[in-house]
Parts: C-alpha cells; sequence; structure tokens
C-alpha cells in the first residue's frame, strides 16, 4: 500500500465509517426493511440523491428520475401516463414514491423483487433513460464529484451496482409521516367533524380499510379493482402467465393521495371524489375482482367527508423538504 | 515416518492436480441441419424464409455423470449461449469418461430474481448488450430468438418477429443427453448440436410480434427444447464444418453503441479495430478471440463505421451504419 492509500483510506474510516445513518422514522412508524448488503448511511444516501435528479443519466440527458418521480407531487407527476424522453408518453401512470422503502415489490403489477433492481428499470427502456446501464457507468466515472462521492459510499469507483444501489438508499429515506391524520394519532392536534366523518366511514361503515390499512394505508396486497371488463394493460399475467394474475395490480399506499392525481394503474381517474364514484359503482364485472367490491351509497355529504379525511393525509413537511 | 506422510501427501496432491481437465461446451447451431449463420436465410417448416438475428439462451444447473456414475454438479457455472459462438469452457474438474450430462435451460429462482448489477459484465448473469435481463419484473431471458419472416411469399423475410421468454415456468430440464466423452490430452469437448429449427416449430412466427413475456407461444417455444429434442449429443465432426463457416453481423438492439457478432475461421486471437469514414480509429480491442459478440461500449454518433479483425495474415472487414 502507498502513502496515498494510507492516506485515503485513513481518511476514509475517521470521516465516513459506513456510518448507518438514522432516519427519521416517526414513532408510530416500523423500521423499514434495509438489506444487508446496502445498510444506509450518509455517503449513499448523498449519492443517490445526486444521481436521482440528474438527467446525466438518460441518453440524451434531458430527463432524470425526478422528472416523473417530482418531490412536489410526493415523488409522482400529476400526469395521466408518464412522460418519457422526447415526449413519449409511457403504458402507466406513475406511482408516488411515498414510503417506497416499506414496499414488499415493486413496478405497479409487483414483479420486481427489490428498490435496487426497480432502479435499473428506466435505464434500459427505450422511452425512459434509454441509456445502457454500463455506458451509464462509463458516464458518471468519467465525473470527479461522482467518482469521490462514489468511493466514499461504497469503496469503489462507479460501476452499475453502485447506481442501482445509491439510487436505492435514496429512495428509502422518502418517509412521510408528519399529516395532519398523523398528529392527530400523536395527539397534537384534533380532526374537524367533517374529517371525523370521513374517517369514520373509512375505518368503520366501508370496506377502504380492508385494503388500505396499517401505518401505510395498504396491505402491500396484489388485486384487481373492477376499473374495466377488459383491461389493455394485462398487468401480472405477463410475467406469470396465470390466469389468476390477469389484471392484477398493487394496492397503494393512500399516504399523500390527495396530491398524486390522477389515479389507478393507468390515470384514468382525475379526483378522489370519482374514485369514491367507482367504488360505490361495485367496479365492473372481473374474473379477478376482489371480492369486498360490492356496490354501495353514500350521499354528496358523506363523499365530501371521506374525501376530507383522505386529503388528512398529505404531509407538506414531505413535500417541501426534498 | 513423518517424511513418507509428506512424500504422500505431495505425491497424492499432484495426482489429483494432473487428473483436472479442461471442460469445454462445444455448441453446434445448426437450422434445418445445416449450420446456422446469422447472415444466412432458412426455411421454416411451412416453408417461409426466415433470418434469425439473435439467439441466446442461458444454460444453468449443469450436472455431469461420469466415470462409473459418479455425479458432479456445475452449480456455480452459467452459460450464456450465442447463436454465432460454439466453443464455451465449463471450468476444471476431475473427470474422465463423461456418460450423461443434464442441465437446464435458463436460470433458476434465485438468480433470476437476483440483480445483474451484482455481477460483473464480463458474467453470463451481469449486464449484457444486448440485454438479457430485463429490469421490469428483474427477470432473465432465458431463451431470445429474433428474426424476420416472410409473410407475402416474396422470398423475402422482412416481417420480424421477437420472442423472448420471460418468467420461472420457461425453465426446461434437460436430461435426455447420453452420449460418451472421454477425456484426451486432459481436454474434454462436450459436443451437442442445437437444432434452432426445432424450438421454432408450431410456432406462428407471421403473427409472433414482439413477445417478451412469459405468453404461451413464448412457453411453447421453450418446451419445444424437450419435446422436440433440440440438444442433441454428437461425435466432433461436424465442429469442422462449422469452423469454415465466416459470420459478420451487426445487432442494433442499443442502436447508439451495437454489438459485433463475429464468427472468424480461423481459430486465433484477432484485434478488432473500429474506424469512422474519415479513416479515424475509434476503438481498438485485443485478444477477442476468433468467434464472440462485442458491445461497442461507446456512445457514436450517426455515420459509417468499419471493423477490422486483424489476425495473424488474416483480416476481415465489415461495415455498420449508426442512424
Amino acid at each position: 500500500m502507498n502513502f496515498n492509500s494510507f492516506i485515503f483510506i485513513l481518511i476514509f474510516s475517521l470521516f465516513s465509517s459506513f456510518k448507518i445513518f438514522e432516519s427519521h422514522i416517526p414513532s408510530h412508524f416500523p423500521e423499514p426493511y434495509i438489506p444487508e448488503s446496502n445498510q444506509l448511511t450518509i455517503e449513499r444516501i448523498k449519492l443517490g440523491k445526486k444521481l436521482f435528479f440528474d438527467p446525466i443519466l438518460s441518453r440524451d440527458s434531458t430527463i432524470s428520475c425526478s422528472t416523473c418521480h417530482n418531490p412536489n407531487y410526493a415523488f409522482s407527476d400529476r400526469k395521466i401516463k408518464a412522460i418519457g424522453k422526447n415526449g413519449t408518453i409511457l403504458e402507466r401512470n406513475t406511482p408516488t414514491l411515498t414510503n417506497v422503502a416499506y414496499n414488499k415489490y415493486f413496478m405497479l403489477d409487483g414483479v420486481n423483487p427489490t428498490l435496487e433492481n426497480q432502479a435499473l428499470v428506466p435505464f434500459h427502456e427505450k422511452n425512459e433513460f434509454d441509456l445502457h446501464i454500463l455506458i451509464a457507468s462509463d458516464r458518471i466515472s468519467n465525473n470527479a464529484d461522482y467518482v469521490k462521492l462514489s468511493n466514499l459510499a461504497y469503496g469503489t469507483n462507479p460501476n452499475p451496482k453502485v447506481i442501482t444501489s445509491a439510487i436505492a438508499s435514496y429512495q428509502r429515506t422518502l418517509i412521510s409521516g408528519k399529516s395532519k391524520y398523523d398528529q392527530y394519532l400523536n395527539k397534537e392536534i384534533e380532526l374537524n367533524e367533517t374529517e371525523m366523518k370521513g374517517k369514520n366511514l373509512f375505518y368503520n361503515e366501508l370496506h377502504c380499510a380492508s385494503c388500505h390499512n396499517g401505518f401505510n394505508f395498504t396491505n402491500y396486497s396484489l388485486t384487481n379493482n373492477g376499473l374495466y371488463k377488459f383491461y389493455p394493460d394485462s398487468g401480472r399475467i405477463r410475467l406469470t402467465g396465470k390466469n389468476s394474475d390477469r389484471a392484477i395490480f398493487k394496492v397503494p399506499t393512500l399516504r399523500n393521495i390527495d396530491v398524486t392525481h390522477p389515479y389507478m394503474h393507468d390515470g384514468s381517474i382525475n379526483t378522489l371524489e370519482e374514485v369514491i364514484l367507482h367504488y360505490m359503482s361495485g367496479g365492473n364485472k372481473h374474473e379477478n375482482k376482489h371480492e369486498i367490491i360490492q356496490p354501495f351509497q353514500l350521499n354528496n355529504e358523506e363523499i365530501y367527508s371521506l374525501v376530507s379525511f383522505l386529503k388528512t393525509l398529505t404531509d407538506s413537511t414531505f413535500l417541501q423538504n426534498h | 515416518m513423518i517424511r513418507n506422510l509428506i512424500l504422500l501427501f505431495f505425491f497424492l496432491n499432484s495426482t489429483v492436480c494432473l487428473s483436472q481437465v479442461d471442460l469445454n461446451l462445444i455448441l453446434n447451431h445448426k437450422f434445418n441441419g445445416d449450420p446456422f449463420l446469422y447472415s444466412q436465410n432458412y426455411q421454416d417448416e411451412n416453408g417461409n424464409a426466415i433470418n434469425i438475428s439473435r439467439l441466446q439462451y442461458y444454460i444453468s444447473s449443469i450436472e455431469i455423470t461420469h466415470d462409473s456414475g459418479i455425479n458432479t454438479p456445475l452449480s456455480s457455472v452459467y452459460v450464456l449461449a450465442n447463436g454465432n459462438v460454439t466453443n464455451y469452457f465449463l471450468g476444471q474438474y476431475s473427470i474422465y469418461n463423461i456418460e450423461k450430462l443434464e442441465f437446464d435451460l435458463g436460470v433458476d429462482y434465485d438468480a433470476n430474481h437476483g440483480n445483474s448489477s451484482n455481477y460483473s459484465s464480463q458474467h453470463p448473469l451481469g449486464p449484457q448488450s444486448p440485454l438479457m435481463d430485463w429490469g421490469w419484473p428483474a427477470g432473465y431471458f432465458f431463451l431470445v430468438i429474433d428474426g424476420t419472416i416472410d409473410d407475402n411469399g416474396d422470398g423475402v423475410p422482412n416481417k420480424a418477429f421477437q420472442l423472448r421468454s420471460l418468467g420461472d415456468i420457461m425453465l426446461q430440464d434437460v436430461n435426455y443427453l447420453t452420449n460418451s466423452y472421454e477425456s484426451i490430452n486432459n481436454i474434454i469437448n462436450l459436443s451437442l448440436d442445437v437444432n434452432i429449427d426445432r424450438w421454432l416449430s408450431g410456432i406462428d412466427l407471421i403473427n409472433a410480434g414482439i413477445d417478451h413475456s412469459s405468453s404461451s407461444t413464448n412457453l411453447n417455444m421453450c418446451n419445444n427444447t424437450v419435446t422436440n429434442q433440440v440438444f442433441e449429443a454428437n461425435d466432433l465432426s461436424s465442429l469442422d464444418i462449422q469452423q469454415n463457416l465466416i459470420d459478420i453481423t451487426t445487432d442494433y438492439n442499443v442502436s447508439y453503441s451495437p454489438t459485433i457478432n463475429y464468427k472468424l475461421n480461423n481459430n486465433i486471437d484477432f484485434t478488432l479495430s473500429i474506424y469512422n469514414s474519415s479513416g479515424q480509429i475509434v476503438l481498438q480491442s485485443q485478444n477477442i478471440g476468433f468467434e464472440g459478440n462485442y458491445f461497442i461500449r461507446k456512445e457514436l454518433k450517426s455515420g459509417v463505421y468499419f471493423v477490422f479483425f486483424n489476425g495473424g495474415k488474416y483480416t476481415y472487414k465489415h461495415k455498420f451504419i449508426i442512424n
């Protein structure tokens, strides 16, 4: 080992040392799963954040992860379907990254097993980054800042694993748990009468919480909600080949739902009121529709109350601080 | 006593070392019994002209029965086979006489749900170009057959199809290969014929289109591996025939940075040089062997380029265009 290497390792050990990043997990949240092979450190998060917002990762350097996952919209984009390279309309609505660290599987049909794997997806999609991961790796290897950050974060020069791991690390810090409803749970504030009525409908009178339950308002299951009789997007069956997976999609979190419109896997429903109307109708007939989705009645006041409750799930701190 | 034991140890150790042989897998790709070339057209089972522009597949979970029933699994070996590449080194093993060969077409569940970024680009499961892993489901294509087919009877294959099988259900257990291969000069060449046309039997290629999924079409293609016995054990005679054929093509799956598929007729190391139309060298790579798939890991500008393969007194030239 030469002197320079020794000094580098010494400095690396003193000031980086793979410090365990202590994310600010709300007290009523469980600890998210962090893979042993990619523990959080400040350096990894910093590198991941830089990559997340940097268009250098797209072929023509025009789009980044944040183009579709915009922090102001809880890391979604308010578009019916995502817009990719050269204005190309992609096939699905952009999902929020709110509390994505807790997800058990990724992509709207849940076919991707880890955040690290998911981070690879846009690179090779022709209408997204369209940049081979090896060439992306070469690109950032020519950038001194990235080389330095990569070595601090992972002890090596940039490579595909560094890129996907760092982006996943940053995404795991996107924790949202300071909404009005969270403050109510922590007995810091009260919900108003309308919001309380909506809460009662959500938890006690309707079946919303059968799927949208727990601290993150999702049971992480895969199901069909009767959006269509015939789906242009075949969903999970494309990977599994099983009829029971036809038109099957993930149950999403409802946190920050007011800012992540339009809704559904294809962005086909514009407002929360219309979403409620869809469920009131009992949805369309489909062989895989969840049995709990049955017609029900609500008056306008009740719809307003339910929407008011859903709006308490907006975490403005989360929207502003990233 | 101790001295004798030490001598015995060294004797046994050297014996074990000497018994290691190079194990090679030889895949003779054929179409309708003829040696397969990307640059050549064939006929499908319905008499339509067909051209295959990409043939790639994984072989894994290799198990070898040898020397009177000894079973040796090659569990860490993954082979990414390419239509233009015949020779694959599997490693060194203590094997003399092979009796049976088993393997899977595709990769096992754990590998299929792993992350290609965790491997180097030299590893078969690492990032490849053209891609063999598809990020969306985080899975590998087990078998890829891309090409064009004549759909109007003019004899010109111009309708594109892409059959890229995806999903754990595509895995095929190839366990019917029994043949005797003996070690000669510490080398065993496990030679197999790979009958590409049999993979496509019963597939409606004219209407297949672009199919990257677990569809019934892709499943039928993978199932043909066993039902139609795509792989056949053979002797080494057909290998000599294939080595007299030259095949150089360009794969544009990554349009700005294509892959050059090459199979040259000399078993010597070549140097690859890429020049632009002004005669300036843009890339050079040495010791690329005589067959392989060279990923031009560089963002090329639009224009005409020339690839030169130089090896000893042999030179081959190939042109490609970036639009």
